[in-house]
């Protein structure tokens, strides 16, 4: 009973541990700590119903050792903020009114993709479209939109370089070339193709472009006609 | 709050009294068949062993595993139970070097089960 006891806190400090480590993206909605109880939960209460050589005891004792834990987890999240932001994790903002924030971004194992992903989600669908834009601790996503947001002519973007890399369906998409594209950065100040964090484009030609570690930029790129 | 702090009581108070009872029972249990198992052992040893004396270690293992089967996994059970019979059956017959072995073998799962609920780090991971 004691080792059953040791060995789901052992457990659940593990698993709370590596969620916690894996960033926002792995939680859905939930405290990482409630995934975690729902991820053990499941296994501590089937696996002595359907194993009829483990005593049943066994899995009220391991079911009972998580209620303990959940209850403990709740009073230091309530009582104690240093360890709330241990155990839940903080806010990231990962997009804000310099552009987006690279290091926020990797420390939560997302991508520009991701971010341009969760801002679909949200209703937005340009980069430029909001002020902030965060992941919560619990990994769901908030953006705060700019004032002019609703007067503007959206139109779907397309990312054209991420991270450095053009990602060539989309730039032949455009009906533009990467040596056309790379012309634009240079246009725009951006040498160097692998300093260029993103560059999106959209229907009306309206481009989005950060360089790492700067203030994104927005220009007009001529195509002939509308994209799309 | 209140609900919180009581709820971390209670099922903190649970899981202690739980965790001392169960090793208490456990192992209360486990020494009183070694006991009675060693007993059994010197008397074959001897060549003096009964079927009745089986049958009286029997009575007693029939007694305790009913309520050992809520703490103790369900296989140890089975397979002292598998020894204890086999045991029986020698001591039946009268073959006392084969009942010896398996005699011994349930003196030393007595001693297995007690040690696999001690609190050692050997039995956490």
């Amino acid at each position: 009973m004691g080792l059953i006891i040791i060995r789901t806190i052992l457990i659940f400090i593990t698993l709370l541990f590596v969620m916690r480590l894996m960033g926002k993206r792995q939680i859905g909605e939930m405290q990482p700590y409630e995934l975690v109880i729902t991820l053990i939960i499941a296994d501590l209460a089937c696996i002595p119903m359907a194993d009829t050589s483990i005593p049943l005891t066994y899995g009220f004792i391991a079911v009972l050792t998580v209620y303990f834990l959940h209850q403990l987890v709740c009073l230091i999240d309530l009582k104690v903020p240093k360890a709330k932001k241990i155990l839940s994790g903080a806010p990231s903002i990962v997009l804000n009114k310099n552009g987006i924030d690279e290091t926020q971004l990797a420390k939560n194992n997302l991508d520009v993709c991701d971010l341009i992903e969760s801002l679909r989600g949200a209703g937005y669908f340009s980069l430029d479209a909001v002020d902030y834009a965060l992941y919560e601790a619990g990994g769901s996503f908030s953006a705060l939109p700019k004032k002019e947001y609703k007067n503007q002519e959206n139109s779907l973007s397309v990312l054209l370089v991420n991270g450095g890399r053009f990602d060539e369906k989309n730039v032949a998409l455009t009906g533009k070339t990467k040596e056309e594209y790379l012309e634009i950065l240079r246009g725009q100040g951006s040498n160097e193709l692998k300093k260029v964090l993103v560059l999106t484009v959209d229907g009306n030609g309206k481009a989005y472009l950060q360089s790492k570690g700067q203030k994104y930029k927005v220009f007009q790129i001529p195509f002939q006609e509308r994209l799309w | 709050m209140w609900k919180t702090l009581s709820g971390l009581f209670v099922s903190l108070l649970l899981l202690v009294g739980l965790s001392i009872y169960e090793i208490r029972y456990v192992t209360t249990a486990m020494d009183r068949i070694r006991d009675a198992a060693i007993g059994l052992f010197h008397l074959t040893e001897e060549r003096c062993a009964t079927h009745e004396d089986g049958n009286a270690l029997r009575l007693l293992w029939e007694a305790e595993k009913e309520t050992l089967h809520i703490w103790v996994p369900h296989t140890s059970i089975e397979n002292i139970d598998y020894h204890l019979n086999e045991a029986l059956g020698y001591l039946y017959q009268e073959n006392y070097e084969d009942a010896l072995p398996k005699l011994e073998v349930i003196i030393d799962m007595t001693e297995t089960i007690t040690h696999s609920i001690a609190l050692l780090p050997g039995n956490v991971f």
